[in-house]
């Protein structure tokens, strides 16, 4: 248990950091609003119509994709991890590694035929 | 060769496999000419493939009870059957999906191979022993139900469907996990066989093996939609499309009795001379009886005021699921192999009842109750076979589904659980109420009940020989099962379980 007294402080440093910078900002640092100061951010140039609109979904396509093939990336590692070890027992694991990116290739190309990762 | 061994004992989900990357391929290869979008090959491989699999399924009933993988998979007779059961499923919704108007024909290479993977999900769940395997593929067979019961993008209450399934699917999954972990903690490996063995030499907690038991229970009645989460399944029945609904209230059934039985027989009981003695502190037969009573209560009080054909079809299907889960407490082997027996007689059945009620509602556009009218006038086929899917799920002789009920009705009075077989008797009659509505619509007469016409949707020689195979079973085993329950119970005295 006394080996994660580390955590507890890393975690109390975290939220001390945060606190106090908040608290500061809120009671010390100056307050003196005007109107150009108060409008909405967008990317510095005057905002252009009101921020309610519908986000097209090729946003979340793409991250999810992503999301799918990164977890793959995570597989990999483990594999690579014991690949040496186990290269000396039997050549196998290489066709094992194989087997499991042709099944997710397979994915991929269904996604590239059916038009997923169009940007327009 | 200990691989390869393992790996010819579970050919039957290789095929399956096969058979979606393969579907998925073909989908996406056969669109080169836009004009030349018809399904026919898609659906030529799907069904291929899963005759493969239901081939080499039905040639490893023979194989003797082994485990594989490190004791992950275990491929005994009941295992195999139910993979049986599983499969021919699957061919009967990949052909309702084929002749499924809702889903637009460049769809259904997806519906397919969605449908193949669930199957195959199920088929791992019914066999798997530990309990990492048995949670991913409960995930695997969640997840494909997610997804199917949203396939139509346009309707507003299939993604109602969709979301529904896919939040209630979370919390049970985290409830699962849960789950597992405390029978982890307390059984010391993740090993169904090996957790059994641990809590049958020592006497644990009773409290946490109700806490235990509990969180696993509610992933069981989230797959079978039993009492306390089977409010969201009619939803999904109608919502979804009806292959889909197919396939959500028969596969995910068959594969929740799988799992059920691996629960309550296999950690929770230990094995006495022809029954499973449950565990000395630990009465979880009180709370399946309870369950299964009120399940069976429910689905059929709710029925009576249904006015959506398929709504009354899902809370049919949950009230014979609640029959299903009388015969488990009762943990004999009649007990059991009773359950067996009335899940292949449920899983027909009610996969002939959506076939016909599919072909109804596509021809009618409406999915009212009155769209049965006079439908054996029009289509005098299709509506005796409806007649008699709807009489056996009844449970009325000379029909297989009353042999079935009749069994598990028999063990359950015969372990003096006599309140229990009150309730059974009580809401077979209530089943029958609705059933014999639904006939009566078919053979009405009124005026404008033959105006309707033929259905558009069952010219097709497929349909009907599917049909065929469907009713085939009905009529045959209700008369001469004696086959089939004694081959149910030799591979039942088979298992090492």
């Amino acid at each position: 248990m006394t080996a994660y007294i580390p955590v507890l402080l890393l975690m109390g440093v975290g939220i001390a950091i945060s606190t106090v910078v908040l608290i500061l900002t809120t009671f010390v640092g100056p307050h003196r609003p005007n109107k150009k100061k108060m409008s909405v951010y967008e990317c510095g140039v005057p905002p252009i119509g009101d921020a309610r609109r519908r986000v097209s979904v090729k946003f979340y396509l793409v991250a999810i994709l992503f999301l799918l093939f990164d977890v793959e990336g995570v597989f990999f590692f483990p594999w690579a991890a014991v690949f040496r070890k186990y290269l000396a027992v039997n050549g196998f694991i290489l066709v094992e590694m194989f087997f499991f990116v042709a099944i997710l290739l397979v994915g991929y190309v269904y996604i590239l035929k059916k038009g997923a990762l169009e940007w327009d | 060769m200990e691989e390869l061994k393992s790996l010819f004992l579970i050919s039957p989900e290789l095929m399956l496999f096969a058979t979606a990357i393969v579907t998925l391929l073909v989908d996406i290869s056969s669109r080169r000419r836009p004009s030349d979008s018809s399904p026919r090959l898609v659906t030529g491989f799907a069904l291929l493939g899963l005759l493969g699999a239901l081939a080499l399924s039905l040639r490893s009933l023979g194989f003797a009870p082994t485990e594989i993988f490190s004791r992950a998979l275990s491929i005994d007779p009941v295992s195999q059957f139910i993979k049986t059961l599983l499969i021919f499923a699957g061919i009967i919704t990949v052909l309702q999906g084929s002749m499924s108007r809702e889903i637009h024909d460049t769809e259904k290479g997806e519906l397919y191979a969605l449908l193949v993977l669930g199957t195959l999900g199920m088929c791992v769940m019914a066999s798997a022993v530990h309990f990492l395997l048995l949670f991913l593929a409960y995930e695997m067979a969640g997840v494909t139900c997610y997804v199917l019961a949203a396939f139509k993008r346009r309707s507003s209450l299939s993604s109602e469907a969709g979301v529904k399934l896919f939040i209630h699917g979370s919390l049970t999954t985290i409830l699962f996990a849960i789950g597992i972990v405390m029978l982890y903690g307390i059984g010391k490996s993740f090993n169904i066989l090996d957790i059994r063995t641990q809590l049958t030499s020592a006497t644990m907690p009773t409290g946490y093996l109700w806490v235990a038991f509990g969180l696993i229970f509610v992933a069981l009645a989230g797959r079978l939609a039993i009492f306390p989460f089977h409010f969201l399944a009619p939803d999904i029945v109608e919502g979804a499309p009806s292959p889909v609904s197919s396939f959500f209230s028969v596969s995910s059934c068959i594969a929740g009795m799988a799992f059920a039985l691996r629960l309550c027989i296999h950690i929770f009981s230990a094995k006495g001379d022809l029954k499973w003695v449950h565990l000395a502190n630990f009465e979880w037969p009180d709370l399946i009886t309870a369950v299964a009573a009120v399940t069976m209560t429910i689905g059929n009080l709710t029925a009576l005021y249904q006015t959506n054909l398929k709504r009354l079809i899902g809370y049919s299907c949950i009230a014979q699921v609640g029959y299903l889960l009388m015969g488990i407490p009762v943990s004999t082997h009649a007990g059991i192999a009773a359950v067996l027996f009335s899940l292949g007689t449920y899983c027909v059945v009610t996969l002939g009842t959506f076939f016909v009620i599919q072909m109804v509602t596509d021809s009618a556009g409406s999915e009212k109750i009155t769209i049965l009218r006079g439908l054996v006038w029009r289509n005098p086929y299709e509506g005796v076979a409806l007649c008699v899917f709807l009489l056996s799920l009844a449970g009325l002789p000379p029909l297989v589904g009353f042999v079935g009920r009749f069994y598990i009705l028999g063990v359950v009075v015969r372990e003096k659980l006599y309140w229990l077989s009150i309730v059974a008797a009580i809401n077979w009659v209530l089943g029958l109420t609705y059933y014999l509505s639904m006939i009566k619509q078919v053979f009405s007469t009124d005026a404008g009940a033959t105006a309707g016409g033929p259905l558009t949707t069952s010219a097709n020689f497929v349909a009907k020989s599917a049909l065929a195979v469907l009713l085939l079973p009905t009529l045959v085993l209700g008369i001469y099962w004696d086959p089939l329950m004694n081959y149910i119970t030799r591979s039942l005295g088979a298992v090492a379980w």
